[in-house]
C-alpha cells in the first residue's frame, strides 16, 4: 500500500506527474500505542486537572502571549505534573496520541477529504524531497505534511522548524518564483474565484461560497452582506471549500471538486478501514461531559460550574465559534482593539499613580 | 542593594508597580496579547448581540445591541475616530452591566466569553492558570474603557480626574 512519506494519508500522486518528477514513498507504519493511547472523553482531563492536551490546541496566534503568560503557564504545568498523584508510569496512557492525522482543526467534523491531484500541481524531484508541491492556477506553494501553503519567502523557516531532517537553503524558494511566478505573500489571502480544489489542502464541508470571488462563509448572513457590499458578487451557493492557513485565521474560498465518492475509495482497502475502526476521536471533537459526582470534582470547579455551561459542545464547537467564525470581521475589529489598547496604555501611563489606583489599576 | 525610602518615594524605584508594566505596552508582543483577548471578545459580543451565536445563556441590553450595530458600521467607515468612539462605547455598554458578582454571572456577557474562551485555547481550564490569564486581560480591558469614560467626562466638564 502507497502512501505519502511523511504519514499524513495523502494520495499518492499519479505517475503522470510533469517529466522527471518522482515522489518518494513507503509503507505504512501504523503505531500501536498511539491508535489505543487516547482519551476516552474529557472527563478524565476535568476530573484530574491534567494538561496534558495542550498539544491540540497549537494555534500560530499564540506567539503572541507575553514572556509572563508563557513562565505562567510552563509553571503551572510542572505544578499539575508533580501535583498529580496518577502521573508516572501511566501517564503516557492518559496522554493524548501523538498522531498527525490528529491536529488541532476546528472544522475536523467537516473535513471530507484530501483533493485529487490536478493538472495545476506540479511537483519535481526536488520538490518532492521537501515535501511541498506549487498549484500553479492559485500560485502558492503547498506543504505536503502541514496541509498548509506557505509564503515563497518563509519556505526555508517553515522547513528548518517543522522538518528539521530536510535540508535546504534560504534561497529555496527563488528558483520557485521565478519559474512558476508565485504569488510572493498569498498566505491570508484567497485566489479570487473559484479554482479546482487545490492539492495538499483539506476539503471541508458545510460552507456557502460566493459564485464569483470564492469568498466562503458558514453564516448565510455574511454572504449576504457579502454580496451587497461587492457588486461584482451575485449568488453563492453549497461547495466544499479550502483555506491557505488551516490553523488561525482561517480564510476559506470554494472550490470546484465533486465530493469524493464511493467509487474512488477501494471498498478492499484493510489498512484504510482499520485506520478510521482504531484511531480514536481527537481530543477537539470530543464532547465536554460534564462531572457528576461533587467529590470527583476539584473545588474550583464545584465553585464556578463552568463545566454545566458548556456541556455537550466540543473545544473544535468552541473554538470556530469564538475565534474562526468571521475572520474578516475579526481582523476588522482587531484593528481597531490594538489602537484601543495601546492609546489607553499610553493614556493611563502618562497619568498620575493616584489616578490609576482610584480607576482600579489592574492589568494583570 | 539596599534600598532608601526617600528613594522609593522620590520614585527613583519602584517595584512590581503598574507603571512598570504599563510601559510593556511598548513591547509589541504584550500588546498584541491584550488586543488578541480584546479582539475575540467584541467578536464574541457582537455574535450574541447579531443573533448569530445562540449557544450560550447569555443576555444583552438594547443599549448593547444600538452600541454594537453603531461599531459594526464604523468599521466600515474610514474615519478611525468614529471607529474609536463605537469601539468605547460599545465596550462601556458591555461592561456597565454590573452583574459580576450575582449568582447568574455567566448571563453576563463578558464572562460568558471567558469561559468558552479559556476553554478553547488549550482544551481545559485550570484555576490561576488560563482562565485567570484571559480573565486579567478582559479586565483590564473592561478598566480602560472605564478610565477613558472618566477622563472624558472630566475633559468634557472642565474637571480634575476625581473631583
Amino acid at each position: 500500500m502507497d502512501v505519502n512519506t511523511w504519514g499524513t494519508g495523502l494520495p499518492t500522486p499519479p505517475q503522470t506527474l510533469p517529466s522527471g518528477s518522482t515522489v518518494l514513498q513507503e509503507d505504512v507504519f501504523m503505531d500501536d500505542g498511539e491508535a489505543a493511547g487516547g482519551p476516552s472523553n474529557l472527563e478524565l482531563d476535568v476530573v484530574m486537572g491534567e494538561g496534558a492536551n495542550d498539544s491540540y490546541w497549537e494555534d500560530e496566534d499564540d506567539n503572541d502571549l507575553s514572556w509572563e503568560d508563557e513562565e505562567f503557564f510552563l509553571a503551572n504545568n510542572d505544578k499539575d505534573h508533580t501535583n498529580d498523584p496518577n502521573k508516572g508510569e501511566d501517564s503516557e496512557d492518559t496522554d493524548p496520541p501523538q498522531d498527525e492525522d490528529m491536529d488541532t482543526n476546528a472544522d475536523e467534523d467537516h473535513r471530507v477529504d484530501l483533493p485529487k491531484w490536478s493538472q495545476d500541481t506540479v511537483q519535481t524531484d526536488e520538490m518532492a524531497r521537501l515535501g511541498i508541491c506549487v498549484n500553479t492556477v492559485a500560485r502558492v506553494i503547498v506543504c505536503l505534511e502541514c496541509r498548509t501553503a506557505v509564503n515563497p519567502s518563509d519556505l526555508h523557516a517553515h522547513i528548518a522548524k517543522n522538518h528539521p531532517s530536510i535540508s535546504t537553503t534560504p534561497t529555496v524558494h527563488e528558483g520557485l518564483v521565478e519559474t512558476f511566478n508565485l504569488d510572493p505573500k498569498p498566505v491570508g489571502t484567497r485566489p479570487g474565484s473559484i479554482v479546482t480544489a487545490i492539492y495538499g489542502l483539506e476539503l471541508v464541508r458545510g460552507y456557502r461560497s460566493c459564485d464569483d470571488c470564492g469568498y466562503a462563509c458558514k453564516v448565510e448572513k455574511r454572504l449576504k452582506e457579502h454580496m451587497k457590499q461587492d457588486e461584482g458578487c451575485r449568488s453563492y451557493s453549497e461547495r466544499l471549500v479550502q483555506t491557505y492557513q488551516p490553523k488561525s485565521n482561517r480564510m476559506y474560498f470554494g472550490v470546484a471538486q465533486d465530493p469524493p465518492g464511493d467509487s474512488d475509495e477501494d471498498p478492499l482497502d484493510p489498512i484504510g478501514y482499520l485506520k478510521k475502526k482504531y484511531v480514536p476521536a481527537p481530543f477537539s471533537l470530543l464532547p465536554i461531559q460534564s462531572v457528576k459526582n461533587p467529590k470527583e470534582r476539584n473545588p474550583f470547579l464545584n465553585m464556578e460550574r463552568w463545566d454545566e455551561y458548556i456541556q455537550g459542545k466540543s473545544g473544535a464547537d468552541l473554538h470556530f465559534l469564538l475565534r474562526e467564525r468571521v475572520p474578516e470581521l475579526r481582523q476588522e475589529v482587531r484593528v481597531c482593539m490594538e489602537r484601543f489598547v495601546s492609546k489607553g496604555a499610553r493614556d493611563l501611563a502618562d497619568t498620575d499613580h493616584e489616578s490609576r489606583a482610584a480607576v482600579g489599576d489592574y492589568i494583570g | 542593594m539596599w534600598l532608601d525610602v526617600d528613594d522609593l518615594a522620590d520614585g527613583l524605584f519602584s517595584i512590581g508597580t503598574s507603571k512598570h508594566k504599563l510601559k510593556d505596552f511598548q513591547n509589541e508582543k504584550t500588546l498584541k496579547a491584550y488586543s488578541k483577548v480584546g479582539t475575540d471578545l467584541v467578536t464574541f459580543c457582537l455574535g450574541v448581540i447579531e443573533g448569530e451565536i445562540t449557544e450560550f445563556k447569555t443576555s444583552f441590553t438594547p443599549e448593547m445591541a444600538a452600541k454594537g450595530k453603531t461599531l459594526l458600521t464604523a468599521l466600515h467607515s474610514i474615519s478611525t475616530a468614529d471607529q474609536d468612539r463605537a469601539m468605547q462605547s460599545f465596550l462601556f455598554s458591555i461592561f456597565s452591566q454590573k452583574r459580576c458578582g450575582e449568582a447568574n454571572k455567566y448571563s453576563f456577557l463578558a464572562y460568558a466569553f471567558l469561559v468558552p474562551y479559556s476553554y478553547t485555547e488549550h482544551g481545559h481550564l485550570q484555576p490561576c492558570n488560563i482562565f485567570s490569564q484571559y480573565f486579567s486581560k478582559t479586565v483590564f480591558t473592561g478598566r480602560l474603557t472605564i478610565f477613558n469614560k472618566i477622563t472624558a467626562d472630566a475633559i468634557r466638564e472642565n474637571k480634575g480626574y476625581f473631583e
